[in-house]
């Protein structure tokens, strides 16, 4: 599959460019790294739909995020995107993308938001939920055809919630997926204030939408899979200490202190952002101000969108990167363990940009050297700015614990992205979405290390292995990663893991901690081959690199 | 709305004091729309008259249109030139110039605010204050080099004047233009602990923080910008001063949770992330 892409590689030679440091005084410096991310044509022809042309209403601004997800079980990752009209859903042929909407099950309904992927009833068949404004839809996947659920799962089919984040999380490790779905404000388009009608809508002189601030804040659902396929809102008993001051947006689901329990964290826009801990009992508390993962590192209310959960510097510990506005850089959370985070943003290099509007974040070892980078989609929220509203993408490339800064790809007015290896060859692909454009997709060019892809199957706990952590030793360096469910900005990540082995023939040693707790070791494992693992039952397969 | 009633009703009965007094009556009550009607038809009477062209300027001026404001005023002093009435009316005029920019400037109308004290400067390039003002227009409007010029003109009008310099805070470091009058300034007062900041901002220099704060000991900017520079240990002990001057400065609460936090003194740090956020949460 790799030739398709490469040919179309060769048919844009140019076409965004590539990575261009950023040159800012101050933090530490870095070399840059050997590897460069060019845009490709996979066939992604939808001209995505979302608001207008003028920035009316901050219903506008948010756009829409992206699933990597094998929807048809061919073991090829197709790609679902949320949007303005209607949902898009393309199938990954093997020699590019075809759009299957028609036919899907998938409906047309308005202001389409996020989208976050797990199989709820456990049939082997990956579900979706699609965040809107006005009600979310939960989407059965039966054999390959998705049909609308929400109704009779329990959850309100109308309404004037701004959902936006979502994730499937087994937060009470009943087996069963749960939801949690964040909220950004309480917005009616009814009453809604025009440009310029308050000091909320105004920004450098400019008369703008109004708000989020002089909208009223909202708090994120956490709903139960009763089983039966019923959901039920258990919010207000499960979800502790959350002031109800947050415009939430992007959520990330991990487990921060290791225990073997889900924890949430919602990046919030102009307010501190949520950090839940599970108290395993089924309920969480919210402990972001304590912990010391709310603000900025000046104290600053941020004005966050995406989030991602990713070990930094291989301590084992989950730390924290959230993509912020403009003005603002992205932040990094360093988890020090024990509920106790220290913003990092300075010392580790990603302080120097702040000229990015971001949005959705993707975790990748791009070059496999076994250490994480990070890629983020960015765009200004005010069409008004023209120019301006489009920009290119940040890549955070991993040093060694210091990242080095670049902008990369085309500009373009970005909101989610996803991260998952579209082709097999052992390497992620970047896909964003763009705001009434047709999505990108970015493809690693130059030198990398080896690498081992981990696929999991869940057997007594989610067959989506939701909440399973798998532990990569390479060269007596341990790598951690979760199989996760939303993330990014209202965006799912592939759930196969991908891990950088460098120089090393082979990983030394791979443990698989199942979301039940127990935990699994593979053994050594053989460079270039993703490998499917049963819970169990260990490695049941090998699919070589293309 | 009654008064508009009037005007079409009974527009022709009534004389131009009677259109002056129901619109200086309007100006008073805050009806801004009314009083411009009422003295936009006591100017159509009684053209030659200057009170009538004082009394509409103030009534234009609030209602947005600063250029038509000027215009009357300066119809004014044709009518009556070197008058101690128009003086003293080109004089509130200014202040009221002044007043509705710094309105428009709280209500977050930077450009409206700008256009009212763009025509205000022309007018009265003497008034250091309508200048200062319009450096934080234009600052609001992420527009830095003019801002700087504005604040630069404030300053050459007033250069005793402290306040004008501190406009300036969140602009340095500005250049040569703005580092030559902040040393100025500080020559000619070895005691403004704000000089000495300021001073400190434009050159990056950290010993004249401690100048500034040598010189004002409650002088807690200075103390802040200088934990950033200062070692672990002196920049908890600058914030702790710090929060003693000002308790309600939450930047330094979280400053010293962050220092508490690299020094493994978790205790305090929560302590201090908490008394932050609670300071964030009073100013919602």
């Amino acid at each position: 599959m790799t030739a398709w892409l490469l040919s179309g590689l060769l048919l844009f030679q140019g076409m965004g460019g590539g990575p261009r440091p950023v040159k800012q005084a101050g933090g530490p410096k870095v070399a840059a790294p050997a590897f460069t991310l060019r845009e490709v044509p996979i066939g992604l022809t939808a001209k995505h739909r979302y608001g207008d042309r003028t920035s009316k209403y901050i219903l506008s601004m948010t756009g829409n995020g992206v699933a990597i997800v094998d929807f048809d079980n061919d073991g090829k990752p197709d790609l679902l995107f949320a949007d303005g009209v209607a949902p898009v859903l393309y199938k990954n042929s093997g020699k590019g993308f075809v759009d299957v909407s028609a036919g899907s099950g998938l409906t047309a309904r308005p202001w389409g938001q996020g989208v976050c992927a797990g199989d709820f009833d456990n049939d082997g068949w990956t579900d979706v939920l699609l965040t809107y404004y006005g009600a979310s839809r939960l989407y059965r996947n039966e054999q390959g055809k998705f049909r609308d659920v929400t109704g009779a799962a329990g959850m309100p089919t109308d309404g004037k919630r701004f959902a936006t984040g979502c994730a499937f999380v087994d937060y009470d490790r009943d087996g069963s997926l749960d939801l949690i779905v964040s909220n950004y404000v309480g917005f009616d388009l009814a009453t809604a204030a025009q440009p310029g009608a308050t000091k909320y809508c105004t920004w450098l002189g400019l008369e703008v939408f109004c708000g989020p601030r002089g909208f009223p804040t909202d708090r994120p659902i956490l709903y139960h899979n009763d089983g039966g396929g019923k959901f039920s809102d258990v919010s207000e008993k499960a979800l502790k200490g959350i002031s109800g001051l947050h415009y939430g947006l992007g959520v990330v689901t991990a487990d921060f202190d290791g225990d073997g329990w889900m924890d949430i964290y919602i990046a919030c826009d102009s307010t501190p952002g949520i950090l839940l801990r599970n108290n395993r009992d089924g309920t969480m508390t919210d402990v972001a101000v304590e912990a010391g993962a709310a603000y900025g590192a000046d104290g600053e209310e941020l004005g966050s969108m995406g989030v991602a959960a990713v070990d930094i510097d291989g301590d084992g510990r989950l730390d924290l990167v959230k993509t912020n506005f403009i003005d603002e850089t992205p932040s990094l959370y360093r988890n020090l363990g024990d509920w106790f985070f220290v913003d990092a943003t300075q010392e580790t290099g990603f302080g120097r940009d702040a000229t990015a509007v971001g949005w959705g974040v993707g975790v990748m070892d791009f070059d496999m050297d076994g250490r994480p980078d990070l890629i983020m989609a960015n765009g200004h929220i005010y069409p008004e700015l023209k120019a301006a509203y489009r920009q290119s993408k940040s890549l955070y490339w991993n040093g060694g614990g210091v990242f080095a800064t670049l902008r990369t790809g085309a500009a373009m007015a970005s909101r989610g992205l996803a991260v998952g290896d579209l082709d097999g060859d052992g390497v992620a692909e970047v896909v964003v979405a763009n705001m009434n454009a047709s999505p990108s997709v970015y493809k690693v060019e130059g030198k990398r290390g080896a690498s081992i892809g981990v696929r999991l199957e869940g057997t007594r706990g989610n067959r989506s292995a939701i909440g399973a952590r798998v532990k990569v030793i390479v060269a007596g360096k341990t790598q951690t990663e979760e199989v996760r469910s939303g993330g990014s900005y209202g965006s799912q990540h592939d759930f196969t893991l991908l891990f950088g082995l460098g120089t090393a023939k082979e990983a030394e040693r791979v443990e698989v901690r199942w979301p039940n707790g127990e935990t699994e070791v593979m053994g050594k494992l053989e460079a270039g081959a993703m490998y499917r693992m049963k819970e169990g039952a260990g490695v049941v397969g090998r699919v070589p690199w293309r | 709305m009654a008064l508009v009633l009037a005007l079409l009703l009974f527009g022709a009965q009534l004389g131009a004091n009677d259109w002056l007094q129901k619109g200086i009556a309007a100006l008073k009550a805050g009806n801004v729309v009314e009083a411009r009607a009422a003295l936009e038809e006591a100017v159509k009477l009684a053209p030659g008259e200057p009170v009538m062209w004082l009394a509409v300027a103030d009534a234009r001026l609030r209602s947005g249109d600063a250029a038509l404001a000027m215009a009357a005023m300066e119809q004014a002093g044709k009518l009556a030139p070197g008058s101690p009435m128009v003086d003293r009316g080109r004089l509130m005029f200014a202040r009221r110039m002044g007043e509705v920019g710094q309105g428009l400037l709280d209500a977050r109308q930077e450009k409206r605010a700008e256009a009212v004290l763009q025509v205000a400067v022309k007018a009265f390039p003497k008034k250091a204050e309508l200048w200062r003002l319009l450096g934080l227009a234009l600052y609001a409007q992420g527009r830095n080099a003019p801002a700087v010029a504005a604040f630069v003109a404030a300053i050459d009008l007033a250069p005793e004047e402290e306040s004008l310099y501190a406009g300036l805070e969140t602009l340095l470091p500005a250049g040569k233009a703005v580092e030559a009058r902040l040393a100025k300034y500080v020559a000619g007062h070895a005691g403004s602990a704000l000089g000495w900041y300021l001073l400190g901002l434009e050159r990056g220099d950290a010993a004249l923080w401690e100048k500034a704060w040598a010189s004002d000991a409650k002088f807690w900017p200075a103390a802040f910008a200088l934990h950033k520079r200062a070692e672990p240990g002196r920049a908890i002990e600058l914030l702790e001063r710090v929060v003693e001057l000002n308790p309600e400065y939450a930047p330094a609460y979280y400053a010293l949770a962050q220092l508490y936090a690299k020094q493994g003194a978790r205790g305090k740090a929560l302590a201090a992330r908490k008394r932050h956020h609670e300071l964030v949460k009073e100013t919602q």
